[in-house]
Order: structure tokens, then C-alpha cells, then sequence
């Protein structure tokens, strides 16, 4: 028993540089939540400034169009969920049948590119190259044969064109961990399969795929935190009152608000709903996984 | 015990040598007309600076001041120098005894909220600008010094009379219960040059043969014609009528200026007969102008795909040659305009003023002369040298002539404009429209000699222009004889321009349900024109954003006043 | 390692080097558009012209970008700022995620130790608590605040930890029958082990300080000491208050040169472009080490 003990002081010490500095620079500034329940003055400030409870929450599910932006928020988020996980380990999968290294390392680089360039860069791209009259995809759609599409324009269509979008530019990035994942599964059981012939396909489906399911596990669960997080920087510039019915966000709209006047108690409340939802999935995917797969996601 | 002994004879120890230097000082320069009393007494603590008590006097010992700075990317520098240690700052220091202290500079974008963020901790400059929110939020709190009486005696003659330029509107936001709690910060292109003017190319009415616009009839006449009719005659259906962008009402291919012809103010408070105000986007004037718009869209005059489209975007617009008419502001030409000259030298640009439907003047709506506000803390040592320093700007930078050398404060050979490090920036309104004036008088007599700053920097322009230098195009259809100017000079002799009624900060309802209005404004107004709803839902707006709050704001604005 | 010959699959193949083509084409546009940019004439870009190619070519902006002294100052505050930051970050991550990596019996009071980790993911007090605890330190309008409000990377040490797991437990087990402490079992077998996981969550590491713009904004007090992507923040965003706001024609002009702006663009976004590259060459690493030890 005390060896066992003995043993695991190591890893308590290894942990107290890392729970010294959260603990600063986490915890401490955490108390700063209770600004979510205060009608804060910067002039008061956190400790000076009255109370109003829950009046910001009241106000924000009292929005006239409340049920709708909290709508679009969830739908633009959850598909950019699914999007996020499918298709950057769709390519990696694919790229992992890529025999030729330089090639490989080629691809991987380029589709990592657009993750750098900033929203208000690319939106202006957008607009162009997805304009009904003059944009190369609609050119492209016509010359199918279908009529074109006003992608950013059009309620019906701005949510999906979103979701893309943001695809385009993100899962370059975030296929290098599931790259990582597939590194890290041993050849031997490749070469095992092999001698048993199974086809490529076949190891895809029984070695490399479960080799990353703990990841894919793990980043599904973190992202469904995400689900009232629908990209603020790229639906603002990207958005306009055309498109307010389908694509205006919580974040968007408290944003709007905020240029009236400096809403930190709003803000705050906000954050906090959004942290408080994130933890609720959190916790619920984490004790679903343990309870039903015996597994812990961290 | 002992070290608060020591420190007080230190004190009073510096305290007489600064007094002896400050005789020396006296003694030595007599120019400038500062009224300095050198002060022997000890203080009890801390340096009692010799006091001044009129505009522009020296501080001895030198005082230190703090303040909060935002900059941009205009803000350029000499090698070495910044916005702590420049010309303004040697003067501050060397001529008035004003050491000024920047706490932090950070670029304009996020002055408010670091700004905020340092009052919630604590940090509050001795002074700094504001808006009309912080403006009333620190006054209801105490915070703000009382500047009243301070404005009266330290302010010199000149800032008094700008302060008053508008007639008293800024002036009359700044003051709660006849206390003045901040100086209005003046625009330098406020007022009148804020109305909003017609774009159109010139060579395309001509290629048409059609007639400059003088009323609604005539611009929709002139945007029908360009998006049909190939304006620019290359057998090509490539162009719009009118520019549009997705935010309606600001930079250029704003509607506010086409709206003001219907008499219609969106976004403005007016007074209606009775003296009350009202809300202008609800009037029934809008509705017309909407009808017509939605009339023009239908007609594929307007760009189908402006609601994707910024201001960015319609100026690609107009660079590339597809756009001909747009209602803008006074300085689009100079850049907006400006590229389309660059890549099509057969362009001409022509301004005119916004038309009303029968053809006589109408009001275009202004902004507000003062958004900003000079506020100094409560109990601040130097309560009035923030109103020194506005003192110092205006002396140097208006009233100083530096002839036959160009004005060192204005800018300098490396093409640096030091004006703008100045902490407390209080201008003219008219600034530029004075020197419009100027230069055409000093064309007329094609003498430019006697120019003080700008105007002297567009003479030279205008007439490199008018020798040939193609380059200078975007001075011309700014400062030229029929530049966009030349629409703000019509407006000013005829009074025309229309303030926002209801000044001050948002009241309660107001903070609290205007950006759901606002919302639900833009996205009707959209749809109208799109098409997407028919010109009732305009009524049914009406109803439901007098139900959704807007009585309730209109009811507290008129408390207001 | 070829995999079946079968003409499936050879079709299989010359599809996906198809496919995987065509997409990167498509991602690799956006820069090049760019770079195209950033070589033409200011009023080629304003017109919409340019779109792969440089049109009426001149290096005038580059001649600006290099000259531009706030930009390679801003360069040299983010380049400070990845290396001290992206050490702070490896080390703190590594050291939190081997402990955790074990389980509840080899480190009592696991669980509880993860969710106060993963509870700083999720919740934070918001900016003004924030900029208090900064000032309150001491740290404001230093470099050390850009790099320690982010010490503890909580996302790449869930990721880290997860990867740790997936290692063989025989080598631990043998290494403890060794005599080999934890100390050593970790900077000896298991970070070498992870070589792909590490430089993944390095990366990460690097990404998040390279692109972190708002709070070099935030608690920085001069615009001189700001980091590449705050100063770049106020080109790009900044100008748009500019145009919103001024009415001072010298300075719209100034500030609406598209082509410098893509200029300052490409040129900063280059070293972290050429970072993943480099980094690639541990993603077969760790399967070579990998198949060694077995």
C-alpha cells in the first residue's frame, strides 16, 4: 500500500505546475462570472455594480425573434459538428491510401492553407466566386443545365453554403490529428491482415478505423460542446439583413446590441449559457461512453 | 516617522529650486504671453504647481497629465518618434509645462472596449474621450469633473466660438442638469459635410443623352437607362442602375440620400408639427421611397445580388466600370472613385445633390456634429489643462501662421500629418468646406499664395491637375470647381440639412429593445425591395415595431427634452 | 507496403489521386488569389480583376511590406511569443498528460484532476476579471502575458493523454519491473513513442499562438508591441472603423490599398505555412519506432 503510494507521488508533482497556473489563470478570473447576473457599470465595477439576477437570461429568451436566432444556432452548428468529424477523417482515410510520401505530403500541405487566412479575406472571395451572374460555381451549375443560386443571398440556401464553407477552410487542419491517430496504429497489424488477404478496403474498415475511433471519439465529444458556438467571424462577414432569418446567431446578434452600448452583463450571461449547455453534452457523452463502452474519453 | 520627515524636506527642497528656475526662466523669455506666478510657498504635499489662470499660460514646475489614446493605421511617424514623443509633446513640455502621460494607445477599433475594460479595473485617466453612453454612465456615477466654470476661464476665444458652430446642439448632449460634464468633440467634416450626394458618370449620361438628375424622376430615368441601354456602348448588358449595398445606410451605395428626397429620415428622430418627435423610419414618407425601390429592383435596375454585397464590393463595382450612379459621401471620389479613373481614363465622375420629387431642395439628413465627448475625472490635479491642451491645438494648428514654412504641426515634407497626435482634437466643422471656398477664390484669382493649411495642400493639387498631372484626378473631384464639395457648399448657402432630433444618450428602452428594431427594420426594408414581401408589410412593420418597444422610446424621448 | 493489385482498386486509386487533387486546388486558391493580389495594381484589385494572376504586375507593395517597420517589429513580438509560449505549452502539456494518462488505480484522485482541467475548457470569467488578474500581476504590456494566459493548453493535453493511452501497456510494465521511474518512463519511452502526437498537439500549440490577435490587442498598452496577427487585425478589421468613421480623404486613401494589405497578408503568413512541413516528417516517425519496439 505505501509503496503504491510511493509510487504515485511522481505524477501528483508533475501535475502542480499545470494546477498552479489555471488555477491563476483559469480559476481566479472565473469569479468574474458573476457579471452574468449584475447590471455591470465599468465604472462600478464587478464589486460595486447591482445586482439584476437573472434579468439578462429573462431578456434574452424575451427577444421577439429569440426562438429563431437560438434555431439557426443550433442548426448551422450541429451540421458544422457532423461536417467537422466526416469529412476530415473521410481524408484521412483517403490520404492514408496515398502510397506515394511526396505526393502525400504535397496534398496534405495545400488543403492546410485556407485554415490561415482570415474570414474577412475569404468572404470576399465567396461573394465572388459563388455570385449567381459572374461566379465560376454558378457558371459551372449552368453549364449542367440548372438554374443558379444566389448561395449567399438566399434563405433556403445560406446555412448549407455556411456549413461548407467552413469546411473548406477548417478540415485541412483538423485532418492532421486524425493523420496522427493513423500513425500511431501498428504496422504489424496491417501485415497480419495482409497475410490473412484482406482487402484494403477491408483494413480500412477493421484496423484503421478503429485504430482512430478514440480519437474520433474524443474530438466528436469536445466539438458537441460547440453546439450554441455557430462562427461568429464567418457568419458576420458574411451576412446581411437579407439573410437574417437564417443565418443571424447569438453571437451575431448580442453583437449588435453590443454596439449600442458596452452590454458586459449580456455578453457574460451569454458565455456562461453557452458553457453551461457545452458542459451538460460534455459531461453526458462522457458518462454515456464510460458506462456503455467502459471507456473514458479523458 | 524619520523617512516622512526626510521626504518632506526634500520636498520643500525641490520646491525651491524649481521656483528659483522657474525666476530664471522669467527672466528669460518673455515671449509667448504666459502669465506664470512663480509660487515660493511649501506646499503641504506634493508640488503645487505655479497656477495659470488663463488660456495658454505655462505650467512651472511642469504638470503631468494622463490620458487614453486610440490610434489607426493613418497615424504614420517620424523615424524615431511615436505618439508618446513628437512635436506635440516637445512643445507640450518645453513651451506650456504639460507633460502629457499616455496610459495606453490602442488602435481605434478597440478603444471602447480596452477603454472599458481600464475603468472596471480602476484605471481612470486624469482625462480621455468618450461617447454619449460613457458620457452619462460616469456623470450618473460622479466620476466626471464639472466643466462649467473651467471651459469659461481657461478656454480661449477661438475653441468657445467651435464649440458653438452648431448653435449649441453639441454643447446642449454634453450637459446634464446645467452641468457641462464633456467638450464636445467636433468633427473635422461634421455637420453639412455629412449629407449624403448623388454619383453619377458623366460620360455615360452623355453617351445616352441624357440630362443631369433633378429630381427622383430623373435618377430613376438615368439607373433605368445604365442598366439597360449600354451605357458604356460595348454591345454588352454588363451594367447596373443603381448601387445598392446590403447595409442600406452608410459608405457609399448608402439609400439615406435617395430616402431624404421622399422627405423620408430613416433611423433619425424628427419633430413632427405638434413639436413632438417621431421615429422616421415609421413614417408613411418611407413607404414611397421603399415602393420605389422595390420598383426598380423588379425592373433588374438594381443589382440582384446587392444584399450579399459591402461597400467594398460596389466600390469593385465602380472600379470595374459596371456601376455609374450611387448615392455616397463627400470623400468617396477621393478614393472610391478615384481607382475607376486609374483603370479607365475615359471615366468621368460628376456630384450633384440629392433631388426631391418635384424637383425643389430638400433636406439632406446630417450626422451628429459630436459623437465623442472630452471628459476629465473627478478630482483630476490639473482639472483644466485638458482644456489647455485643446487651447494649445487650435493656437497652433489654426491660428499660428508659420510663413513662408509650411506649418510644422499640420504636416512635413515626409508626407507625416502630426495633427492627428494631439490628444484633445477639436476642429472646425467646416474645415474643408472653408477651404473648398478658399481654393476656388484663390483660382479664380489664380493666386494661391496667401493659402493657410488644407486648402494650400489642394491648390497645389488642383493646379498640378489642371497642368496635366492625370494623378491629382482624386483632388478634383473632391476640391475641384464641381467636386463633391462644391454639393456641400450648395447645401450650406441654402441651409439645407436635416440634425437628428433627439441628441444624448440612449434611454433605457431604447438600449434595451433598439437593436431588435433595428434588426427587424433592415430585414423588412430588404425584403421590400427584394421583393420578397409586398409594400404592406411596411404597415404591418409599423404596427408591430411601435408594439415591440417603439412607443415606449418614443415616449422616453420626448420626456427627454 | 503496396496494398492489392486488383483493378478495383487501381481504379480506387487513380480516383482518389483524382479527387484528392481537385481539392487541393481548391484550397490552395484562396492564397494564391492572394498572392496574385499583392502583385498587381491597387486599381486592378479594387476592380475585381485579379483573381489567380497578377494583373499589371509591380512589387510596390512588397517594397511598402519590408519597409514597414511596425510589421517586422510585429514579427519579431510573435515570433518571441510561439517560442517562449510553445515551450511553456509543451512542457505544461506533457507534464499533465502522462499522470493522466494513467488510470484511477495508478493515480488516485483521476477523475477529479481531469475535470478541473476540463472545467477552464469550458467556462472563463470573460475579459475584465481577465485583464484584472493581469494587471494585478503585473503582467500588462509585457510579453509574458501573451504567453502565459494560455499556459495550459487543456485541448492538446485531452488529445496528448489520449494518444498516451493508446500506448502498448507492456512497455511501461516492463520498464516499472526495471526499476525505472515515472520520471524516466515518460521522457524515455513515452514521448519519443509519440513523436506524430506531439507534433500534432505542437502544432496546435503553435496555430493558436501564432493566430491569437485579440489578446495582444487587449493587454498590450502600444500598438508598437502588439504581435503580427494584432497588428495585421488593424489593417485588415481596423480599417473599416477607418472608412465608417473618417472623413479625412489622405487617410482613406492610405488605408484602402488592397494590394498592401495582401501583401501583408501572404508575407505573414509564410512561416507558419512552412511550419507543417516541417513538422510532417514525425508523422512516419512514430510508426518506424513504433514497429521498432515490437
Amino acid at each position: 500500500m505505501i509503496k503504491r503510494w510511493r509510487m504515485q507521488i511522481p505524477l501528483h508533482l508533475m501535475l502542480i505546475p499545470g494546477l498552479v497556473a489555471i488555477l491563476i489563470f483559469s480559476y481566479i478570473p472565473m469569479a468574474g462570472v458573476v457579471i452574468a447576473f449584475q447590471k455591470f457599470v465599468p465604472i462600478k465595477g464587478i464589486f460595486g455594480s447591482d445586482w439584476v439576477g437573472l434579468e439578462h437570461f429573462r431578456y434574452m429568451i424575451q427577444l421577439p425573434n429569440f426562438s429563431q436566432i437560438m434555431w439557426n444556432t443550433v442548426f448551422i452548428a450541429s451540421m458544422k459538428i457532423v461536417a467537422g468529424i466526416v469529412v476530415p477523417v473521410s481524408i484521412a482515410l483517403l490520404l492514408n491510401e496515398v502510397r506515394r510520401e511526396a505526393y502525400k505530403r504535397m496534398i496534405q500541405t495545400l488543403v492546410y492553407l485556407p485554415y490561415f487566412l482570415s474570414w474577412v479575406i475569404l468572404s470576399g472571395i465567396l461573394i465572388d466566386i459563388l455570385s449567381p451572374s459572374r461566379g465560376v460555381v454558378n457558371q459551372f451549375i449552368e453549364w449542367l443545365g440548372f438554374d443558379s443560386i444566389f448561395f449567399l443571398g438566399s434563405n433556403d440556401w445560406f446555412p448549407y453554403t455556411l456549413v461548407i464553407s467552413n469546411e473548406w477552410k477548417e478540415f485541412g487542419f483538423s485532418t492532421i490529428v486524425y493523420l496522427a491517430a493513423l500513425a500511431g496504429i501498428n504496422p504489424a497489424l496491417y501485415e497480419a491482415a495482409l497475410v490473412d488477404g484482406a482487402s484494403r478496403w477491408k483494413q480500412t474498415l477493421h484496423i484503421s478505423l478503429p485504430g482512430m475511433l478514440p480519437i474520433i471519439v474524443l474530438m466528436a465529444t469536445l466539438s458537441i460542446g460547440s453546439i450554441l458556438n455557430a462562427g461568429f467571424e464567418q457568419v458576420f462577414n458574411l451576412y446581411g439583413p437579407a439573410v437574417y432569418e437564417s443565418g443571424d446567431i447569438i453571437d451575431t446578434f448580442v453583437y449588435r446590441i453590443g454596439l449600442e452600448e458596452a452590454q458586459y452583463g449580456l455578453a457574460t450571461a451569454v458565455g456562461l449559457l453557452k458553457s453551461v449547455v457545452s458542459l451538460v453534452l460534455i459531461s453526458v457523452s462522457y458518462f454515456l461512453a464510460y458506462r456503455f463502452a467502459n471507456y473514458r474519453i479523458f | 516617522m524619520k523617512q516622512k520627515q526626510k521626504q518632506k524636506a526634500l520636498t520643500a527642497a525641490s520646491l525651491l529650486l524649481a521656483a528659483a528656475l522657474t525666476l530664471g526662466a522669467c527672466s528669460n523669455s518673455n515671449n509667448g504671453g504666459t502669465n506664470v506666478q512663480p509660487s515660493g510657498e511649501p506646499a503641504d504635499n506634493g508640488g503645487q504647481a505655479a497656477a495659470v489662470t488663463g488660456p495658454l499660460g505655462k505650467y512651472d514646475p511642469p504638470i503631468e497629465v494622463t490620458t487614453v489614446r486610440s490610434v489607426n493605421q493613418g497615424f504614420k511617424y517620424d523615424e524615431g518618434k511615436s505618439i508618446d514623443d513628437n512635436i506635440w509633446t516637445d512643445i507640450f513640455k518645453e513651451q506650456y509645462g504639460i507633460n502629457v502621460k499616455n496610459l495606453w494607445v490602442v488602435d481605434e477599433s478597440q478603444y471602447r472596449q480596452k477603454l472599458n475594460i481600464s475603468i472596471a479595473s480602476g484605471d481612470i485617466p486624469d482625462f480621455m474621450i468618450v461617447n454619449k453612453e460613457e458620457l452619462l454612465r460616469l456623470s450618473e456615477e460622479g466620476q466626471l469633473e464639472d466643466l462649467t466654470q473651467l471651459l469659461e476661464q481657461y478656454g480661449s476665444d477661438y475653441l468657445k466660438e467651435l464649440l458653438h458652430q452648431d448653435n449649441g446642439t453639441a454643447m446642449n448632449a454634453a450637459t446634464y442638469e446645467g452641468r457641462l460634464l464633456g467638450i464636445p468633440q467636433m468633427q473635422v467634416n461634421g455637420g453639412v459635410s455629412t449629407a449624403e450626394m448623388i454619383y453619377v458618370r458623366a460620360d455615360w449620361l452623355k453617351n445616352l443623352n441624357l440630362t443631369e438628375p433633378k429630381t427622383i424622376d430623373d435618377v430613376i430615368k438615368i439607373a433605368e437607362a445604365f442598366a439597360k441601354d449600354d451605357p458604356d456602348q460595348d454591345g454588352k448588358d454588363n451594367t447596373y442602375g443603381l448601387g445598392l449595398n446590403k447595409d442600406l445606410f452608410l459608405a457609399h451605395g448608402t439609400v439615406k440620400g435617395f430616402f431624404n428626397g421622399f422627405q423620408a429620415y430613416p433611423d433619425i428622430w424628427l419633430k413632427d408639427g405638434s413639436g413632438k418627435l417621431v421615429y422616421g423610419s415609421i413614417q408613411p414618407e418611407m413607404r414611397t421611397a421603399l415602393e420605389k425601390l422595390s420598383r426598380l429592383y423588379k425592373d433588374g435596375v438594381i443589382d440582384r445580388e446587392f444584399t450579399v454585397k459591402d461597400w467594398n464590393k460596389i466600390a469593385e463595382d465602380v472600379a470595374a466600370d459596371r456601376l455609374g450612379l450611387a448615392y455616397g459621401n463627400v470623400s468617396d471620389g477621393g478614393f472610391i472613385h478615384k481607382t475607376n479613373k486609374d483603370n479607365n481614363p475615359d471615366a468621368e465622375w460628376k456630384v450633384y445633390p440629392i433631388v426631391s420629387v418635384d424637383g425643389s431642395a430638400v433636406n439632406p439628413q446630417l450626422s451628429d456634429t459630436a459623437n465623442n465627448f472630452f471628459v476629465v475625472k473627478k478630482g483630476a490635479k490639473h482639472p483644466e489643462a485638458m482644456i489647455q491642451l485643446a487651447n494649445i491645438y487650435l493656437e497652433h494648428y489654426y491660428l499660428t501662421s508659420y510663413a513662408p514654412d509650411p506649418n510644422p504641426f499640420i504636416s512635413n515634407a515626409n508626407g507625416v500629418f502630426p495633427g492627428k497626435y494631439h490628444p484633445v482634437l477639436i476642429d472646425p466643422l467646416n474645415v474643408n468646406l472653408d477651404a473648398f471656398r478658399q481654393v476656388q477664390d484663390a483660382l479664380a484669382k489664380k493666386d494661391g499664395s496667401q493659402l493657410g493649411f488644407p486648402a494650400n495642400v489642394h491648390y497645389d493639387r488642383l493646379t498640378k491637375y489642371a497642368d496635366g498631372d492625370q494623378t491629382m484626378w482624386f483632388s478634383t473631384i473632391v476640391f475641384g470647381g464641381e467636386g463633391s464639395y462644391s454639393v456641400v457648399d450648395y447645401y450650406d448657402k441654402n441651409k439645407l440639412g436635416l440634425y437628428n432630433a433627439f441628441q444624448g444618450a440612449a434611454t433605457p428602452t431604447m438600449s434595451e429593445k433598439m437593436a431588435s428594431l433595428k434588426k427587424f427594420q433592415d430585414e423588412t426594408f430588404t425584403k421590400i425591395i427584394m421583393g420578397e414581401a409586398p409594400i404592406s408589410e411596411f404597415d404591418k412593420f409599423v404596427e408591430e415595431w411601435k408594439k415591440l418597444g417603439g412607443d415606449q422610446i418614443t415616449a422616453e424621448v420626448n420626456e427627454r427634452i | 507496403m503496396s496494398g492489392h493489385k486488383s483493378s478495383s482498386y487501381r481504379l480506387f486509386q487513380a480516383l482518389n489521386y483524382g479527387f484528392l487533387t481537385a481539392l487541393a486546388i481548391l484550397c490552395v486558391m484562396p492564397l494564391v488569389h492572394l498572392f496574385a493580389v499583392s502583385f498587381s495594381s491597387n486599381s486592378a484589385a479594387t476592380a475585381g480583376e485579379v483573381f489567380l494572376w497578377p494583373v499589371e504586375f509591380t512589387t510596390k507593395s512588397y517594397e511598402f511590406v519590408l519597409t514597414e517597420s511596425a510589421f517586422m517589429k510585429a514579427m519579431g513580438v510573435t515570433v518571441l511569443r510561439v517560442l517562449l509560449g510553445v515551450s511553456i505549452n509543451m512542457v505544461l502539456t506533457i507534464l499533465v498528460a502522462y499522470p493522466l494518462s494513467k488510470d484511477a488505480k495508478a493515480l488516485s484522485g483521476r477523475t477529479v484532476y481531469v475535470w478541473i482541467f476540463v472545467f477552464t475548457m469550458l467556462f472563463s470569467g470573460g475579459i475584465i476579471p481577465m485583464y484584472m488578474t493581469m494587471r494585478f500581476l503585473g503582467l500588462l504590456d509585457t510579453i509574458w502575458v501573451l504567453v502565459l494566459h494560455a499556459a495550459v493548453p487543456v485541448f492538446n493535453i485531452v488529445i496528448l493523454l489520449n494518444f498516451f493511452r493508446n500506448l502498448p501497456k507492456e512497455l511501461e510494465e516492463a520498464a516499472l519491473i526495471d526499476g525505472a521511474g515515472h520520471w524516466r518512463i515518460m521522457w524515455g519511452i513515452f514521448v519519443p513513442l509519440s513523436a506524430a502526437s506531439i507534433a500534432t498537439v505542437t502544432l496546435f500549440s503553435i496555430v493558436m499562438h501564432w493566430n491569437a490577435w485579440f489578446d495582444g490587442i487587449l493587454y498590450m498598452n502600444s500598438p508598437d508591441h502588439y504581435p503580427l496577427q494584432s497588428y495585421l487585425y488593424t489593417v485588415v478589421v481596423g480599417i473599416q472603423s477607418i472608412i465608417n468613421s473618417s472623413t479625412d480623404m489622405d487617410v482613406l486613401t492610405m488605408v484602402s490599398d488592397r494590394t498592401a494589405r495582401a501583401a501583408q497578408l501572404f508575407v505573414g503568413s509564410i512561416p507558419v505555412l512552412l511550419v507543417y512541413p516541417f513538422l510532417q516528417r514525425h508523422f512516419t516517425k512514430g510508426i518506424v519506432l513504433g514497429s521498432v519496439k515490437e
